[in-house]
């Protein structure tokens, strides 16, 4: 084959030009550390890197839902927590009286503190949390007790659900009539308590007793359940954190570089590089000219 | 036979290594020119003479000075232009369509907004009364917005600037024609009178594989030797001195861009927008229309399902005011054109509070809030069979592996171009070695002619001096 000086130089341009955008790709890998720079590095694994981060940023959006549900369902447990010491210290005050010899004083005196206990469980059925009555339903802008206890706020079936993991949900409240009224009339009962402690009727009180117990059960029955949810959301927590660390991992070996072989693939390269420049410069600089006289 | 003879024979010597030494210093001029192919000087011996029953030598005729050339490997060097040029524009095209949607960086596209805005609707269903997770899915929504807005202009810049480039290399194209054209007669006065008209020649074919890189054409030279250059299945372009050239006309049902069509003498019309696969026209063209067309119409068919689901939902809903029936985002008339004028509704653009979380009208109701969340993981696409991420992720493979093949395909071309041209050259490429050990051959040849034409003149000496 005659071998002109065209070809000389094109073959050597163009093997010197082949050996650097291969070095240039492997530099850019390992200067951003990425596998992928653009989709046509890897189109499959574009793909699936995209969907990873979509269930990444799907995960950190549970993580969020769940610590707003777990505020939710604290704040219902405080409150629950409160009306039942408050429950316990009414029929506690109720069994003292009950069947005693107390005088006018003592009845005077417990009917006020029944005063108090009946305005602090008003209030707790009030609980808001983050400026929302919990026991609302959806009327979480309405006071859904007043200070007779009337229920005024959505009914039970109001469900305020939280997506918890993928597609599941938790219902984060319960509404005031489910939990207050539902069974025994909690506030009612104990208004009821404190007008037959006013009254100082002995029959009255005693028949109030088997009530306030009702009411406490009732309350103990609604935080227990309440208890369940955050159990929900422990597990949900736990899950959450073991996806996202595995969706990490996928994502990482989709997109990242393996260092160690992309180096050794590099310095390769490198040696291939200055090898075409060496003999480049060698065969480049025969001329037939210098040997004519 | 006389002495005259001899010096007649080293005359004509002197003449033809002269001329052949004026071919081998054209060549070396020409070395680095492009399309040059080498000559050769043909020599044969003169017509004898017959003097007293002898035949004599009548020295050296210089036949003819030689294209040294492959028909066949030209034609084929010629044709691979095509393929080099509609792959090169096809993959730097390509390689601009996916930086649109390039997301590989951690840059915010459009996939990692679509994330953000279904998460703010998760946020709203946690809070639907608070009026900062409303704000929030409104911004979130506003760079949804943004996001598909400037991806549609990002491609449609791309589509006008591959419409630009054609109607450039049009003008290109209609001008090499003319070149042709005109060198076809050229070359047909020159060898009518039997020589060739190397020069030419080279320049003809340079100029066809000039043209081969932006057309997809055919060619064929008759007897005369001029070339016809025909397209689409016969028709011509350039048929001996006539040319019929290139235009454009745009076309309304496709964005106004640009068809090709070459027009007849008879001013008939043919167009050859889609008769094309090689050569950069073509590759504009299919950039312009199938790869940058179809991911605008997929980037609309997923911006307008984004908007009618939403409002299919929203509309169900109850907003703040209590009012139920409201678009979130404007209601679009049609898919086209989705990702450019997709925009959020007149109510929502006026206040956050006509965002409809709630299903019963109550505050504190959370349902189409969450429905609208789970929007994203339902299979609202591809007629029920993927999400809107799996619709985008496709999309984005898709661009991906089109832009990896075409890669693939023009480093591939540019290997078969490169054969075929190293071939092309070692038949006639100009080697320095070659014509330099000519160059000396030549030069002795004229050397000796000389010193025979010194011999002759002493013997006419040596005659002159008998007394």
């Amino acid at each position: 084959m005659r071998i002109t000086n065209n070809v000389i130089f094109g073959n050597t341009t163009r093997y010197i030009s082949q050996n650097q955008s291969e070095y240039l790709k492997l530099e850019e890998a390992l200067l951003t550390g990425r596998r992928i720079n653009r989709p046509s590095d890897d189109p499959v694994g574009s793909a699936r890197s995209l969907n990873v981060k979509k269930t990444l940023s799907a995960l950190s959006q549970l993580e969020r839902n769940l610590s707003q549900a777990e505020g939710f369902i604290e704040q219902t447990d405080l409150a629950l927590g409160n009306v039942v010491d408050r429950l316990q210290r009414a029929i506690e005050l109720t069994t003292d009286i009950n069947g005693g010899t107390s005088g006018a004083d003592e009845y005077a005196s417990a009917a006020t503190e029944l005063d108090g206990i009946i305005a602090e469980v008003v209030r707790n059925a009030n609980m808001k949390y983050e400026d929302r009555y919990i026991f609302s339903g959806y009327s979480t802008q309405t006071q859904p007790f007043d200070d007779l206890g009337v229920y005024s706020g959505g009914l039970s079936g109001e469900e305020i659900d939280m997506e918890i993991a993928d597609g599941q949900y938790l219902t984060v409240n319960m509404t005031g009539d489910y939990v207050f009224q539902g069974g025994t009339d909690v506030i009612q009962t104990l208004i009821d308590t404190r007008d037959a402690i006013a009254s100082g009727d002995q029959t009255l009180i005693a028949n109030q007793l088997p009530l306030l117990n009702d009411a406490l059960n009732q309350i103990l029955n609604r935080q227990a359940e309440n208890g369940t949810k955050s159990n929900r959301i422990d597990i949900a927590v736990d899950d959450v954190a073991a996806l996202e660390e595995a969706a990490t991992a996928i994502l990482s070996d989709v997109e990242d570089v393996d260092t160690v072989e992309y180096s050794t693939r590099f310095a390769q390269q490198e040696q291939a590089l200055q090898a075409a420049m060496l003999v480049s410069s060698r065969v480049l600089s025969q001329n037939f000219l210098d040997f004519l006289v | 036979m006389g002495i005259l003879d001899i010096m007649r024979i080293s005359v004509a010597s002197l003449n033809a290594n002269q001329t052949a030494m004026s071919v081998v210093s054209h060549n070396v001029a020409n070395m680095n020119t492009v399309g040059y192919s080498r000559q050769e000087s043909v020599m044969s011996p003169a017509i004898p003479r017959e003097d007293s029953g002898l035949l004599l030598g009548m020295g050296v005729e210089l036949d003819s000075i030689q294209n040294v050339e492959d028909r066949f490997i030209a034609y084929n060097l010629t044709m691979s232009y095509q393929d080099l040029g509609f792959l090169s524009v096809k993959a730097t095209g390509l390689n601009q369509v996916q930086e649109v949607f390039n997301e590989s960086n951690d840059a915010e596209g459009l996939s990692a907004v679509m994330n953000d805005f279904w998460n703010a609707w998760s946020d709203l269903a946690s809070n639907p009364e608070s009026s900062s997770a409303r704000e929030s899915l409104r911004g979130t929504a506003n760079i949804l917005i943004n996001e598909f807005n400037t991806a549609n202009t990002r491609l449609k810049d791309l589509a006008d600037a591959a419409n630009m480039e054609i109607s450039y290399i049009i003008d290109d194209a209609n001008a090499k024609l003319d070149s042709i054209a005109e060198l076809n007669v050229l070359i047909r006065q020159a060898e009518l009178a039997g020589t060739t008209a190397s020069d030419y020649r080279s320049e003809r074919q340079q100029m066809m594989q000039e043209l081969s890189t932006l057309l997809d054409y055919n060619y064929f030279e008759d007897e005369t030797g001029m070339v016809t250059i025909t397209v689409s299945g016969g028709l011509p372009l350039v048929e001996s001195e006539t040319v019929n050239h290139l235009e454009l006309r745009a076309d309304a049902t496709n964005y106004g861009y640009y068809n090709v069509v070459a027009v007849s003498s008879g001013g008939q019309e043919f167009d050859l927008t889609d008769k094309m696969d090689g050569g950069e026209i073509a590759g504009h063209i299919a950039v312009r229309d199938e790869y940058i067309g179809e991911m605008r119409d997929k980037l609309d068919e997923l911006a307008y399902t984004i908007v009618q689901e939403v409002n299919n939902l929203h509309t169900t809903g109850f907003n703040l005011s209590g009012a139920t029936g409201v678009n979130f985002f404007a209601p679009l008339a049609s898919v086209d054109g989705a990702a450019g004028s997709i925009q959020l509704d007149a109510a929502i653009e006026t206040s956050a509070d006509n965002i409809a979380a709630s299903l019963t009208g109550s505050v504190g109701d959370n349902q189409i809030a969450n429905q609208i969340n789970a929007l994203s993981d339902e299979l609202t696409m591809n007629g029920g069979s993927a999400t809107f991420q799996d619709y985008f992720s496709s999309m984005v493979s898709k661009v991906g592996s089109e832009a990896q093949n075409a890669e693939l395909a023009y480093t591939h071309a540019e290997a078969v171009n490169s054969q075929l041209y190293n071939v092309r050259e070692s038949i006639s490429g100009v080697a320095i070695e070659e014509e330099m050990s000519n160059l000396i051959r030549f030069q002795q040849a004229y050397q000796a002619a000389a010193r025979m034409l010194n011999a002759a003149s002493q013997m006419i000496d040596v005659l002159n001096s008998i007394e």
